[in-house]
């Protein structure tokens, strides 16, 4: 378990490596820089911010220095916004995308699971097949069309909520359904095919036969291996949280940290665009990694090699 | 070694497995409405600007944001343009960029993935670990960044998706070709002296052709759904060029005033995508009838 533990964080670490050099200079060798819009700069003072930001260096200085930054933790800083580095630009926008990515995953589980549950407990049913051809609209409606008829009705046809900003609580729901809803659907079908899967095993049978009533065999017995299906899904599930909250922020004009990546891609903010890339790597691997570990811990079966 | 041959030619003068995979796909009714829908779809998209005599890019300010009529069936947007002739250009741009893509990444996927199958042994660890790095990079962030750095160039946004998306192809057709190779007939194949790569192209391939077909079609409208997130966040294809995630965007900024806009794209776009989806699963059913749902 340590072993394996420490191998696969040894692993992150070339992978980030890779991911930083390969942005790195795909962001350099692409036309345009960060200050080639403001045309009215004259040469002189064009030159002396680039070698403020040492960008008259060649690009393999800068690459090298760019990586001894990386490796203290130091993303550098934003060519957008000068008096401030990226470092505490993500710091100020991530906690907004994560509260939203939470809010989002909050209805993915909430619906999802417990919908999937009561189609396989009365599977061929009403209570089955209407919500799980709810589930399979759910999935494939792109929350690009999901969010704007959802603003449409609730915002400006009922007036119930805001159409946009992320001040109280109420503007929470509207953006916690968008990025919600595709991730309760898909969970809902796997909780269903989980349990029917393991419903229809034998020592469930035998659970039966011995008169334990049927919500402990449920609680107990179905749900504990019924739901490995659905927690090899967190992982993906999560990332695609993470980078469905781009749409999600623009729609709904959310500070969060996709639309600053977005709008920094678009500036040409080399070390903006640099540092989120860089973190929402971090943060897939490390999901990534924890929802292994969770997988070996409930299924025994399964090694951690 | 007649003999052998024609033992080994047997299965083809059976039902073949594609055509099998046909009555049973034709049973299934939900697959059939959606291939049907898709059929007439494509006609529409491909047909329907010849017959209509608006232009899609031509502005007619006069006639702006006109609600539906029976001049302009699906009204037009704030710069006049028909929305109908719109909603056909946009497809044509969908459906290519979904077919290119995927077949970028069906290419990828398979080669790679029966490579890594039938040699198996360090080599498949490698590749099928490169996989699994691969799955774990922010690739939406990648395309994005692609785009916006390199401009809108529509090549780059096929190669772009296409390249991104061919893992999971990769690793189904591992899947198969691992199971397939220790089967009776490959021994059989190998036995008469054929070379690796006609077994590989002669026979494996052919046999996973149908999970790759049935992963095909969902792989196409999660790639379309890909290009409209682009064209939604404005990378995609460039005004007065649409795709429906272009006329999507356009919608959103008026559906106050003009929710005809946002509301026929937004219908057409989850349609296409609903029929893609059913006949995928449709498919993936009819190809391995133990995978039926139960």
């Amino acid at each position: 378990m340590i072993k394996f533990l420490v191998r696969r964080f040894l692993e992150i670490i070339p992978v980030l490596f890779i991911v930083a050099t390969l942005s790195f200079f795909m962001v350099r060798l692409a036309p345009g820089g960060p200050f080639s819009k403001e045309r009215a700069i004259p040469k002189a003072v064009l030159a002396n911010i680039e070698r403020h930001y040492g960008l008259d260096q060649p690009l393999p200085v800068q690459y090298v220095r760019y990586m001894g930054h990386l490796l203290r933790g130091d993303l550098g800083p934003s060519y957008k916004y000068p008096t401030r580095t990226v470092n505490e630009l993500i710091a100020q926008a991530f906690p907004v995308s994560a509260e939203l990515g939470l809010w989002g995953l909050g209805v993915a589980l909430l619906f999802g699971i417990p919908v999937g549950l009561v189609s396989a407990l009365r599977v061929n049913t009403p209570a089955d097949y209407i919500p799980m051809s709810f589930a399979l609209f759910g999935m494939c409606l792109p929350s690009f069309v999901l969010g704007p008829m959802l603003i449409f009705v609730f915002a400006m046809t009922l007036g119930w909520v805001d159409s946009s900003g992320w001040y109280n609580w109420t503007d929470r729901i509207l953006p916690a359904l968008t990025l919600g809803i595709g991730g309760a659907a898909g969970l809902a079908r796997m909780t269903r095919s989980g349990m029917l899967e393991i419903l229809s095993q034998d020592y469930i049978r035998t659970a039966r036969a011995k008169g334990v009533p049927e919500y402990l065999i449920v609680l107990r017995h179905a749900l504990r291996s019924g739901l490995t299906p659905v927690l090899s899904m967190m992982g993906p599930l999560l990332a695609d949280v993470l980078t469905g909250s781009f749409v999600v922020e623009l729609i709904f004009q959310i500070p969060g940290l996709g639309r600053f990546f977005v709008n920094a891609a678009f500036n040409r903010d080399y070390t903006m665009v640099l540092g989120s890339v860089l973190f929402y790597a971090v943060l897939l691997l490390i999901f990534n990694l924890i929802f292994d570990v969770i997988l070996v811990a409930i299924n025994p079966r399964l090694k951690y090699e | 070694m007649n003999e052998a041959a024609s033992i080994v030619e047997q299965p083809s003068i059976g039902i073949s497995p594609l055509r099998e995979c046909w009555r049973r796909l034709r049973r299934n009714r939900i697959a059939m409405v959606s291939l049907w829908f898709l059929v007439v779809i494509v006609v529409l998209v491909v047909a329907g600007p010849w017959f209509s005599p608006y232009n899609y890019a031509a502005n007619d300010l006069s006639r702006g944001a006109q609600p539906p009529s029976l001049s302009h069936w699906l009204g037009t947007d704030e710069l006049g343009r028909d929305l109908l002739v719109r909603i056909f250009y946009g497809g044509r741009i969908s459906f290519e960029v979904g077919l290119c893509a995927t077949s970028v990444s069906i290419l990828i996927g398979v080669i790679y993935g029966a490579i890594a199958g039938y040699v198996g042994g360090w080599l498949d660890s490698f590749l099928m670990r490169v996989v699994d790095i691969l799955y774990a990079l922010p690739f939406t962030v990648f395309v994005i960044l692609l785009m916006v750095l390199f401009g809108h160039q529509f090549i780059l946004l096929f190669v772009a998706i296409g390249v991104v998306s061919w893992l999971t192809m990769a690793r189904i057709v591992r899947g198969q070709v691992q199971a397939l190779k220790q089967q009776d007939f490959v021994l059989a194949a190998r036995a008469l002296g054929a070379s690796q790569s006609r077994i590989l192209g002669r026979h494996l391939i052919p046999n996973v052709l149908g999970p790759v077909i049935a992963y095909t079609t969902l792989t196409i409208p999660s790639i379309m759904m890909f290009e409209a997130f682009l064209s939604f966040i404005g990378l995609g294809v460039q005004a007065p060029m649409s795709s429906w995630g272009s006329l999507i965007e356009d919608g959103t900024k008026s559906m106050e005033e003009y929710p005809w806009l946002l509301i026929f794209p937004g219908m057409v776009f989850a349609a296409t995508l609903f029929a893609f989806n059913f006949l995928g699963d449709g498919l993936r059913d009819a190809f391995d009838p133990r995978m039926a749902r139960k």
